[in-house]
């Protein structure tokens, strides 16, 4: 197993996408240490608190990267073995299956948590250079912490998006499928069955619970969220294990 | 002698659709076996059966007398394969995608993977990206990845396409001395046929998922392999006076036709009612593996 995640991660790391990634990773909270800036230039009493920005950086990440990039990462991942018709090829070596398919599962939750990290780590400096103050380490640590359970909770998208991948071979119907999801998610997501439906739970995070002092204690949401996560990684292990390559 | 592979009653349905239909053969130690067919017959199918990639509805595979469907970790480090397409990462460089597969076969890695390039003339392209290749190079770089774990068995689905003469010239060489030296197993799916002509130690022709004949060389080299080649001014009334003349067998081909035996002129002139017919040309032909094919699987029948 080990091997096959060194496999991935040297697929991984002379692609695009890992270049998109970091991008992405250093945008956001350059975006979000600019709009700061504005903020206090155009409203003097206005007091940016540590809490702020990184509530507004984990927002970013949950509503830029969580709901698009980490899913197009993880449909990414699979495509490519069909695109480059590469998976024939590694299951005769032999890889099983099931490790090939657990292979790339624990690849795109590593890269998602490690990802996760590293904007952690901007968003952390930004936070020092923009307000000249220093976090204690039980400050920085929940912190971490926190932006670790949030990208967690986007994981579910990435399987779903690792799913259809999967069953479609292509990432174009997969992106589509997911986007559309998010897009009705954002739709139902102040009615009082958007419990129920995973799509709407960065909608709601963001916009109606107001991250309740960034609390992911479970809820309604977040076993939805979870059974999603597992319905879909099994959909697209079953799909793997019986499909004809 | 004990056979490597040993194919029994497969076949595979999908729905109703029957595209690989009760298969029997048996493939021995250095023997070259060729699955010669048209697209659509069966061939990649079969291959895909035998490398587990597709499940066979039913019959089994058997390989060093062990079932392939309850031993394939016994089994599969000791084929090499070539299916379909050269699939490499084009983004990685061809070493990088070499060691992709020795992280998992546990080979060391340096040696083998230079070995097999300078095999192939391809030792140069080590550091090179993938997607600067052509198919030509592309193809070769596939053989040597299938040769990459030593196997006793090598499954090579059109391994000569894209290739020019001199790279077949070579990978014909290089498979012959797999062969004869390692009594390496080949299975070849190919449309070249003059190169499996010159390659195969047996032939199978496989025909809507059936296997319609399995002939050795010398079958092919034989006496009964020849075939007389008739030309007159009137195609059809020949061909009347050849059913009248008792003729069952016989092919139209290029303005020819191609009697199933070998016969003299004089002969056919003493059978064959002539009046008012003009025989242009008339000769005994050994007949090539290309013939022969046309024949098995239809050619313009009359």
């Amino acid at each position: 197993m080990m091997n096959l995640l060194v496999n991935e991660w040297i697929k991984f790391r002379a692609s695009k996408t890992v270049v998109l990634t970091l991008l992405t990773s250093i945008c956001i909270p350059l975006l979000v240490a600019f709009v700061v800036v504005i903020l206090n230039a155009s409203t003097s009493h206005d007091v940016i608190t540590v809490d702020d920005i990184m509530g507004m950086n984990l927002r970013f990440l949950l509503k830029t990267i969580g709901l698009i990039f980490y899913p197009y990462l993880a449909a990414d991942i699979i495509a490519r073995e069909y695109y480059y018709d590469t998976l024939k090829f590694q299951l005769t070596i032999p890889i099983s299956r099931e490790h090939f398919y657990f292979a790339k599962v624990a690849f795109v939750t590593l890269v998602t948590l490690i990802f996760g990290t590293i904007h952690f780590v901007l968003a952390l400096v930004s936070t020092k250079v923009l307000l000249r103050t220093t976090l204690d380490f039980s400050s920085t640590i929940s912190y971490w912490i926190l932006f670790l359970k949030g990208n967690f909770l986007m994981l579910p998208f990435s399987y779903f998006a690792l799913t259809l991948t999967v069953i479609f071979r292509k990432k174009f119907i997969p992106m589509s499928i997911s986007i559309t999801m998010f897009l009705t998610g954002i739709l139902f997501s102040r009615q009082m069955f958007s419990h129920l439906l995973p799509w709407t739970m960065p909608t709601r995070l963001i916009f109606v619970d107001r991250m309740q002092n960034v609390n992911f204690s479970i809820s309604y949401t977040y076993l939805t969220l979870y059974l999603f996560a597992i319905i879909s990684f099994f959909t697209g292990y079953k799909h793997l294990m019986e499909d004809e390559i | 002698m004990r056979a490597n592979i040993e194919i029994k009653d497969v076949s595979k349905h999908y729905g109703k659709t029957v595209v690989v239909d009760q298969l029997n053969f048996k493939i021995m130690p250095g023997e070259i076996f060729a699955l010669l067919g048209l697209n659509g017959a069966g061939k990649t199918t079969t291959l895909k059966m035998m490398l587990g990639l597709t499940i066979p509805t039913q019959g089994e595979i058997r390989y060093f007398n062990k079932s392939f469907h309850e031993n394939r970790n016994y089994i599969l480090p000791r084929i090499g394969s070539v299916i379909e397409h050269p699939g490499f990462y084009d983004h990685l460089t061809v070493y990088e995608n070499f060691k992709l597969i020795t992280n998992i076969v546990g080979l060391h890695e340096e040696d083998s993977i230079f070995d097999l390039l300078r095999l192939v003339n391809l030792d140069f392209k080590l550091y090179d990206k993938v997607k600067t290749l052509n198919l030509q190079e592309k193809q070769k770089l596939a053989i040597a990845r299938a040769l990459l774990n030593n196997p006793l068995i090598l499954l090579l689905d059109e391994p000569f396409n894209g290739l020019d003469v001199k790279s077949v010239n070579e990978m014909r060489n290089i498979l012959m001395r797999l062969a004869n030296e390692r009594k390496v197993s080949i299975i070849i799916a190919s449309h070249v046929l003059s190169e499996i002509e010159k390659i195969a130690s047996r032939i199978a022709v496989i025909h809507h998922g059936k296997i319609i004949q399995i002939f050795d060389q010398a079958y092919l080299k034989g006496n009964s392999m020849s075939r007389t080649v008739i030309k007159a001014d009137d195609m059809k009334l020949l061909y009347q006076r050849l059913k009248e003349a008792g003729y069952k067998e016989f092919l139209l081909k290029e303005q020819y036709i191609y009697l199933n035996e070998a016969i003299q002129l004089d002969e056919l002139s003493q059978k064959l009612d002539l009046n008012n017919l003009n025989i242009i040309e008339c000769y005994k032909k050994a007949i090539t593996l290309e013939d022969y094919f046309v024949e098995l699987v239809g050619g313009e029948m009359i």
